[in-house]
């Protein structure tokens, strides 16, 4: 028996290596068939919802994939370990077979030393000295051989321990893996040969208890994966979370108001793989429920946690003799924040506590986005403000990195990127600070000029978290003090416009917050587009400290939109993309929609909501514009006609235009042709202007017309038709 | 309430794509043989079962293969009910057109 150690050791490796990957290939199988939709996929009807059926079926078998390569992977873990123990023979190698016939070699040469001695002992001729000390010296080889006897037969003795200890090992692997393999493939060569869908042919499959099983097995490889990482207490609070279905649960993270700290402390520790998708959805509940229960002191402690301390690193300065801590993003909190995001995009607009979470997701988004700097502090310390209108339709917040409460403040520093820690330029003595304002455009404005005037803070906002005594004392002069710093990056965001829209104090309006009249109209006049009344904004604003306003870290627009007002745009984008120049454009026609009016808003905001402006105007200005204006054609100058309109010269030569569909009647009772231009009744029924936003949202209005192209044949340009 | 029909060849390719497109590299996995390397009673145990796990991963494979096959063929069952169904409504307007 010889035992390749080196090699054998390689090989095992390799294959564990290669089941981990199946492993990984399994589950992500599973969660495809699990999250699989053919409604998503545009098919739908019995036989498409049979195949899914089928398709979800066929998990079990996943399943027991998985746990017959969990068994193999952990017997040859076992394995390796127990021939890294053995010793060897000769490098890498343990021969039994040659260690057998090295002691058969010592023996020999054991026998004949003892032969030689015992001769010595009855040869006479020698002297008593040299007898003794020839005694001396074939005594001394035989314990020499004796000893090598013992070591070699103690190898062995190793080698055949192994035997049989490895014997038995993968007699347990062997027998579950045959056995699931086995049941593995005569379920799905059953569901072949009868096209089955059902459980039942999943067979014997079905005798084990697989899921369980299969949960059991995950959070074994989870916790082993996580072990390193976690202290004593976060492990044991994440085998616990896991004991219930392998997975951490919104509840385990929060529930009836507790935060969990120990159990998120860990998991913001372990890498991405040791978390997947559905625990990082899970998390981001836990978030988005905090924010539901205004819960903002979990919320702070959250993402304190979210910050995690460099072991290696300590920060030194000159300015302070005791070196501090260097706290970096867990990659966590990227992750959570996405999907915070992605969830929030479902909730519909006005629900309860749509701004509240509103607030929340623009929060977590803006410190995700904020990964350039590390904070070198001895405790990363958030404190956290949040004020809703009393219209429950905006929220301000500050979260303020290292308040002046805390002791020693905060500083950060930048990261050249995210994987090092070279800091470009100075460190930045400050309290960094993220401000952001949530909810439709006319309200964060309105909001904004009410925190500006200190006396129209009343008791009907409502402070979320905080109690009131706090708020009047020091609250109030916290949110005086985050307006100004705001201001600046808000004017250059373009949303300022309050001048314009509050008008000014004296007058009896509610008070500009900025007067820079840069971008005036910017807001003003996106608060006509109906388009935009069904989207929540956030506008976050991280400034590297207060004496430096305007030097923004993150001045993004994040534009939030339920399915069912994607798809109210839908409707209206699919009838634009129809019309040509001057609203449309050639380059926009076909591919404009819903999507690239929510990344135009994000992505350049004032050049989409202002497009006179001059900073690129875009497809969505050019679509904003088109909303706003009229949808009905001109009034005619015979008033109370009902005959075919003329085609007037003030109108262009040709052009697209509102007709009836068919033959309708309108308010007045007087009747259409189809093809009649619509002008009257839409008139008297919504006023002498409907824009084509309002005109193209109102289904009983769109229902009746249509968009033609016309060609007016009374225009000078064009060539007199005869009568 | 039966789900209303919807279905395309360009979606039910997709669909079929999405569910086979991890099996080549899925299945096509293989155990390490040990016994030469390591000359004890167990690795012929654990050789052996390498017989096993291919055989699971290609039923697997066949398994997930007749089910996009499935796709393709719901697809083409319920466009021939449709053009069956379309020409029998066009036979039956020109033979009343016709007064037949």
């Amino acid at each position: 028996m010889k035992i390749d150690k080196t090699n054998g050791i390689m090989a095992l490796g390799a294959e564990n290596e290669g089941l981990a990957k199946q492993m990984s290939q399994c589950d992500d199988q599973i969660q495809t068939l699990q999250n699989i939709n053919m409604g998503d996929f545009g098919l739908s009807g019995e036989a498409y919802r049979a195949i899914e059926m089928r398709l979800k079926a066929r998990i079990s078998i996943l399943k027991a994939h998985n746990l017959a390569f969990d068994a193999i992977f952990r017997a040859n873990a076992e394995n390796i370990n127990k021939i890294y123990a053995l010793p060897d023979s000769k490098p890498g190698v343990l021969d039994r077979e040659w260690c057998q016939e090295k002691i058969d070699e010592a023996r020999g040469n054991m026998h004949y030393a003892m032969d030689k001695q015992d001769s010595l002992r009855h040869n006479l001729s020698v002297t008593s000295g040299t007898r003794f000390m020839l005694v001396g010296f074939w005594q001394k080889r035989i314990d020499s051989e004796y000893e090598l006897i013992n070591v070699y037969q103690a190898k062995i003795d190793a080698a055949n321990t192994y035997d049989a200890e490895s014997k038995a090992l993968y007699d347990d692997a062997g027998c579950t893996v045959q056995d699931i393999l086995a049941r593995c493939s005569d379920a799905a060569q059953n569901c072949i040969n009868t096209g089955g869908y059902d459980k039942s042919d999943m067979g014997l499959i079905n005798a084990l208890d697989i899921d369980r099983l299969y949960i059991d097995a995950r959070s074994r490889q989870k916790i082993d994966a996580a072990r390193p990482y976690l202290t004593e207490d976060e492990l044991a609070a994440y085998i616990l979370a896991l004991a219930n279905d392998g997975l951490v649960d919104t509840e385990d993270i929060y529930e009836s108001g507790i935060f969990n700290e120990t159990l998120y402390s860990g998991l913001a520790k372990l890498p991405d793989s040791c978390i997947n998708d559905a625990e990082i959805n899970n998390l981001a509940k836990a978030y988005d429920n905090m924010w539901i229960d205004n819960n903002t002191e979990a919320v702070e402690r959250m993402v304190e946690l979210s910050y995690l301390e460099d072991p290696n690193l300590l920060s030194y300065s000159t300015k302070n003799p005791y070196p501090a801590k260097v706290f970096y993003q867990s990659p966590i909190l990227d992750r959570i924040a996405e999907a915070v995001a992605t969830n929030t995009q479902k909730i519909e607009k006005g629900s309860v506590g749509y701004y509240d979470r509103l607030a929340g997701a623009d929060l977590i988004n803006a410190l995700a986005r904020d990964e350039h700097f590390v904070f070198d502090v001895n405790e990363v310390k958030v404190d956290l403000l949040a004020v809703r209108a009393p219209t429950n339709d905006a929220t301000f917040c500050t979260l303020a990195f290292g308040s002046e409460m805390m002791q020693g403040g905060a500083s950060y520093r930048y990261l050249k990127d995210a994987s090092t820690l070279v800091s470009v330029g100075q460190n930045i003595a400050g309290n960094p600070t993220i401000y952001s304002l949530t909810g439709d455009l006319n309200t964060i404005c309105d909001m904004a000029a009410d925190l500006k005037n200190k006396e129209s803070i009343s008791p009907e906002y409502t402070i979320l978290g905080v109690d009131y005594k706090f708020f009047a004392t020091e609250g109030i002069s916290q949110i005086i003090g985050s307006i100004h710093p705001i201001a600046g990056p808000l004017a250059s965001l373009g949303v300022d416009c309050l001048s314009e829209y509050v008008g000014s104090k004296e007058e009896g309006g509610k008070g500009a917050v900025i007067t820079d009249g840069s971008y005036g109209k910017v807001a003003s006049n996106a608060l006509k587009y109906g388009n935009l009344s069904e989207f929540g904004f956030g506008l976050n604003i991280t400034t590297d400290c207060k004496s430096d306003p305007s030097a923004l870290l993150s001045p993004d627009v994040n534009v939030y939109a339920s399915d069912s007002a994607k798809q109210r745009l839908d409707d209206i984008t699919s009838v634009f993309s129809q019309v040509p120049l001057p609203y449309g454009s050639p380059t926009c026609t076909d591919t404009y929609g819903t999507d690239q009016f929510i990344t135009d808003l994000e992505q350049n905001f004032v050049g989409s909501v202002y497009p006179y402006v001059d900073v690129n105007p875009n497809d969505t200005s050019r679509f904003l514009s088109w909303t706003e204006a009229s949808a009905s054609t001109p009034l005619d100058p015979v008033e109370g006609s009902n005959m075919p309109l003329p085609k007037y010269p003030d109108r262009p030569p040709e052009g697209w235009e509102l007709v009836y569909k068919g033959e309708t009647t309108d308010a007045d009772g007087a009747v259409h042709q189809g093809g009649e231009l619509v002008y009257k009744d839409i008139s008297v029924s919504k006023g002498n202007s409907i824009s084509n936003h309002e005109f193209f949202a109102d289904k009983d209005l769109s229902r009746n017309y249509e968009y033609v192209w016309q060609y007016n044949e009374k225009h000078p340009d064009n060539p007199v038709v005869a009568p | 309430m039966l789900d209303a029909i919807a279905t395309d060849a360009t979606s039910a390719a997709k669909m079929a794509t999405t569910i086979k497109a991890p099996l080549a590299d899925y299945a096509d996995f293989s155990m390490r043989t040990i016994a030469s390397s390591i000359e004890v009673s167990c690795s012929a145990t654990h050789d052996g079962l390498s017989t096993e796990v291919s055989r699971a991963l290609s039923t697997w494979e066949c398994l997930i293969a007749s089910d996009a096959s499935a796709l393709k063929d719901a697809h083409e069952a319920l466009a021939a009910v449709d053009t069956s169904t379309a020409n029998s409504i066009y036979a039956s307007a020109a033979n009343s057109f016709m007064g037949i």
